[in-house]
């Protein structure tokens, strides 16, 4: 990886998650936006910063098209609810009919939704309810996109899912592994087996770190609508749509340390991270047995050969420095031997 | 359930009443903010290459070894204090954060005192760096460094100033060659590395209560999987501590950061320095994490480096601990309260506003670090006496 990639690498891994955080608030999916601006290419990292940039203008017009026909229907308890029917505990479903001025079950399920509608107000021109604009359908599964992004998160820093690489070694070695001859390709196989068995593992672990995120944003929901619920009591209000998701974050944020600096939120990232490494080791012995067979060196043989030559470094350090205390015991301590050179590459 | 519901239904409607947004204000505001960006825009196609310059104060690379380079700082002064100053940083980051920019910039401001700066380049290490310990960083790299300053400046013993895992660095460094050290600064370095059990706080210290959540065998078969840490990856962890912020931060944020030129430009060399990220070599990592976040081991004076024991009571120099208060990476526990064990008689803490990178590049720290630091080393001076 060369520097330049690698800074980039990482900006990209990071905005890449921006169109599934901005579609949570109910805008259009968001483009990936320009890196060129009037034509140019830009220094890194404007040219990222300009496609999160143009990315958040769409999305602003989407947040526009989507929120103006439903607080112009029924005001802010719609909104609110169109936010609220996002969360991931809803089973994605938008408050059908009534929900609004209750957010219906905060959201609960469709179906105890729908059983419940009977329970709540209705807001239609007729009977209470307001229709779902086209723009606003659009963020139907908003949280669930939000949670895919962090379980994506997961997958960068714990690896690619095993289908990729067993892929890309069928890819590359395929042919060649009828070549290896009997004992070598049932090794293979058998590694094969656990990195399977490793794969299932890191999905489980996967899941239950879903749960732990799911459980963080839906606190958060709460923790916004508490802090909402205050301020109205004190009397005051936010008049901003920047400033409401703002505050969202805000609250968001403190559940998300919450619920994962809990013993249970560390204990899923342990689990995920054991996973992880678990299923990138199998991956590594599939390789070796790969490498073996084809008598290719591998990362472990050039670690070795790595390892040799820091020892090596070592060792001469500590020669050089026994040299100048040597010569000190046999001649008596000088400025020369002080300050002593080493050797260096001095410029 | 009914409760709950009920109650939730009740809240929801008290929290509707909060909400005084319109169709027509929200159309408004959210079309006066693409404006905005659009304006943001077209500032952004002007930006050049040199605009985003970080970390240009004038220098001479005057030693190097494998990929670490050590650099002087031109002395804007004709006589500069008689002892150097080795500015030591972190190796999950880059020097350039102590150079950002001309105006905000720890390097200049200490020139501008008189000082005689020199400061590490730790570089990008590669698969070929993975086996390097920590010892090979202080008792390798930053020895030389020293020795190198020693022989140029004439100087016995010189000034050190650690940054975050910089400063453990140095402290260790100071304990094993306290004859070399006249006096030891560090500033957002955790010393105590399980502080945060003291004062647990939400949002702060989740690398400590991370590593702790992991196994000793865990940590081995991240450096045996990986064997150097992928930059990136660490640069990922650093973004997960606070997840929402940094995702609010590359959308609506970006609506005011791209309204001023200067701000704009400051967030874009700042954000150049973020995402240059070098690898972490492997048993830096595996010792990092075991022997320090999990065992503690460089306040019990258990830490061992190639076969001696660091012991903080051999560092009797005089010693300046600077802390950020509000900083969540390295929390304020970790840090504070640590000068018992110190040999040193002459221990000094300042607290400092702001964050961990806040402490270098904010305001109000600007105004604070680099004069506090000024101060401290001038009158500690004179102990760095020139060599028979």
């Amino acid at each position: 990886m060369t520097e330049a990639s690698g800074m980039q690498g990482m900006y990209e891994q990071w905005l890449g998650l921006l169109p599934q955080f901005l579609a949570q608030f109910g805008a259009q999916p968001a483009t990936t936006g320009t890196r060129n601006v009037g034509g140019a290419a830009l220094p890194f990292p404007a040219d990222q910063i300009a496609s999160a940039a143009a990315m958040t203008q769409n999305a602003l017009q989407g947040l526009a098209q989507a929120y103006a026909p439903l607080l112009q229907g029924a005001g802010a308890p719609a909104l609110l609810a169109q936010w609220a029917a996002a969360l991931p505990m809803t089973g994605a479903s938008l408050p059908n009919a009534g929900a609004t001025m209750a957010f219906a079950p905060w959201l609960m399920p469709a179906q105890a939704a729908s059983a419940n509608a009977g329970a709540t107000p209705s807001l239609s021109p007729a009977s209470g309810s307001v229709s779902v604009p086209a723009a606003a359908q659009a963020a139907l599964l908003p949280f669930q996109q939000m949670q895919r992004a962090w379980l994506d998160m997961g997958n960068r820093l714990a690896g690619g899912t095993t289908e990729t690489y067993v892929t890309a070694f069928d890819r590359t070695f395929g042919a060649l592994a009828d070549a290896l001859g009997l004992g070598p390709v049932r090794a293979l196989q058998a590694a094969m087996t656990k990195l399977i068995a490793a794969q299932a593992a890191q999905n489980d672990s996967r899941a239950a770190y879903a749960m732990l995120v799911q459980s963080a944003l839906a606190s958060g929901w709460d923790e916004h609508i508490r802090r909402l619920a205050e301020m109205a009591a004190r009397g005051e209000r936010v008049d901003s749509m920047l400033a409401l998701i703002r505050m969202w974050a805000s609250a968001t944020e403190d559940a998300v340390h919450r619920v994962l600096q809990s013993e249970p939120g560390l204990e899923a990232t342990a689990a995920v991270t054991r996973a992880g490494l678990a299923h990138r080791k199998q991956l590594q012995a599939v390789a070796a047995i790969i490498a073996d067979g084809l008598d290719m060196a591998t990362r472990r043989d050039l670690d070795e050969a790595f390892r040799e030559i820091q020892q090596l470094k070592r060792e001469l350090r500590a020669a050089r420095s026994r040299a100048p205390r040597a010569k000190e015991e046999a001649t008596g301590p000088t400025g020369d031997t002080k300050r002593r050179t080493r050797g260096r590459t001095r410029k | 359930m009914t409760t709950n519901h009920t109650e939730k239904a009740i809240l929801a409607t008290q929290a509707a009443g909060a909400v005084a947004i319109t169709p027509a204000s929200l159309a408004k505001e959210l079309e006066a903010a693409r404006e905005k960006l659009a304006r943001g825009l077209e500032r952004l196609g002007k930006v050049s290459e040199d605009d985003l310059a970080i970390a240009t104060v004038p220098r001479d690379e005057v030693w190097r070894q494998d990929m670490v380079r050590l650099y002087r700082c031109k002395p804007v002064v004709d006589r500069p204090h008689g002892t150097p100053i080795l500015i030591v940083y972190a190796l999950v980051g880059r020097f350039q954060m102590i150079d950002l920019e001309a105006e905000r910039s720890l390097v200049r401001k200490l020139l501008a005192e008189g000082f005689d700066v020199y400061f590490v380049d730790w570089g990008l290490p590669s698969r070929a760096q993975r086996w390097l310990g920590i010892d090979d960083y202080v008792s390798g790299y930053l020895d030389e460094c020293v020795d190198v300053i020693r022989e140029r400046s004439g100087q016995d013993s010189i000034n050190l100033l650690g940054i975050c895992q910089g400063g453990v660095f140095t402290t260790c460094y100071a304990a094993l060659f306290p004859e070399k050290v006249s006096n030891l600064a560090f500033t957002v370095t955790p010393i105590d590395f399980h502080g945060d059990k003291k004062e647990p706080q939400n949002g702060s210290g989740y690398m400590n209560r991370w590593a702790r959540a992991l196994r000793h065998e865990d940590i081995d078969d991240l450096v045996e999987a990986y064997g150097t840490a992928p930059g990136s990856m660490v640069g990922f962890a650093f973004l997960m501590m606070n997840p929402v912020s940094n995702l609010t931060k590359y959308t609506i944020d970006l609506i005011d950061v791209m309204a001023d030129e200067n701000r704009l430009l400051n967030f874009l060399r700042m954000e150049r320095w973020i995402a240059d990220r070098p690898d972490h070599p492997g048993e830096v990592l595996r010792q990092w994490l075991k022997d320090l976040y999990q065992d503690n081991k460089l306040i019990r004076n258990e830490l061992v480096l190639g076969g001696r024991t660091v012991d903080l009571r051999r560092i009797t120099m005089p010693v300046l601990n600077i802390y950020a208060t509000g900083d969540t990476i390295i929390p304020v526990s970790c840090s504070k309260g640590v000068g018992e064990h110190f040999g040193t008689d002459d221990y000094t803490e300042l607290a400092v506003p702001g964050g961990h990178i806040g402490t270098f590049v904010g305001g109000k720290a600007q105004k604070i670090l680099p004069p506090a630091l000024a101060q401290w080393f001038k009158a500690h001076a004179g102990r760095g006496a020139p060599a028979a």
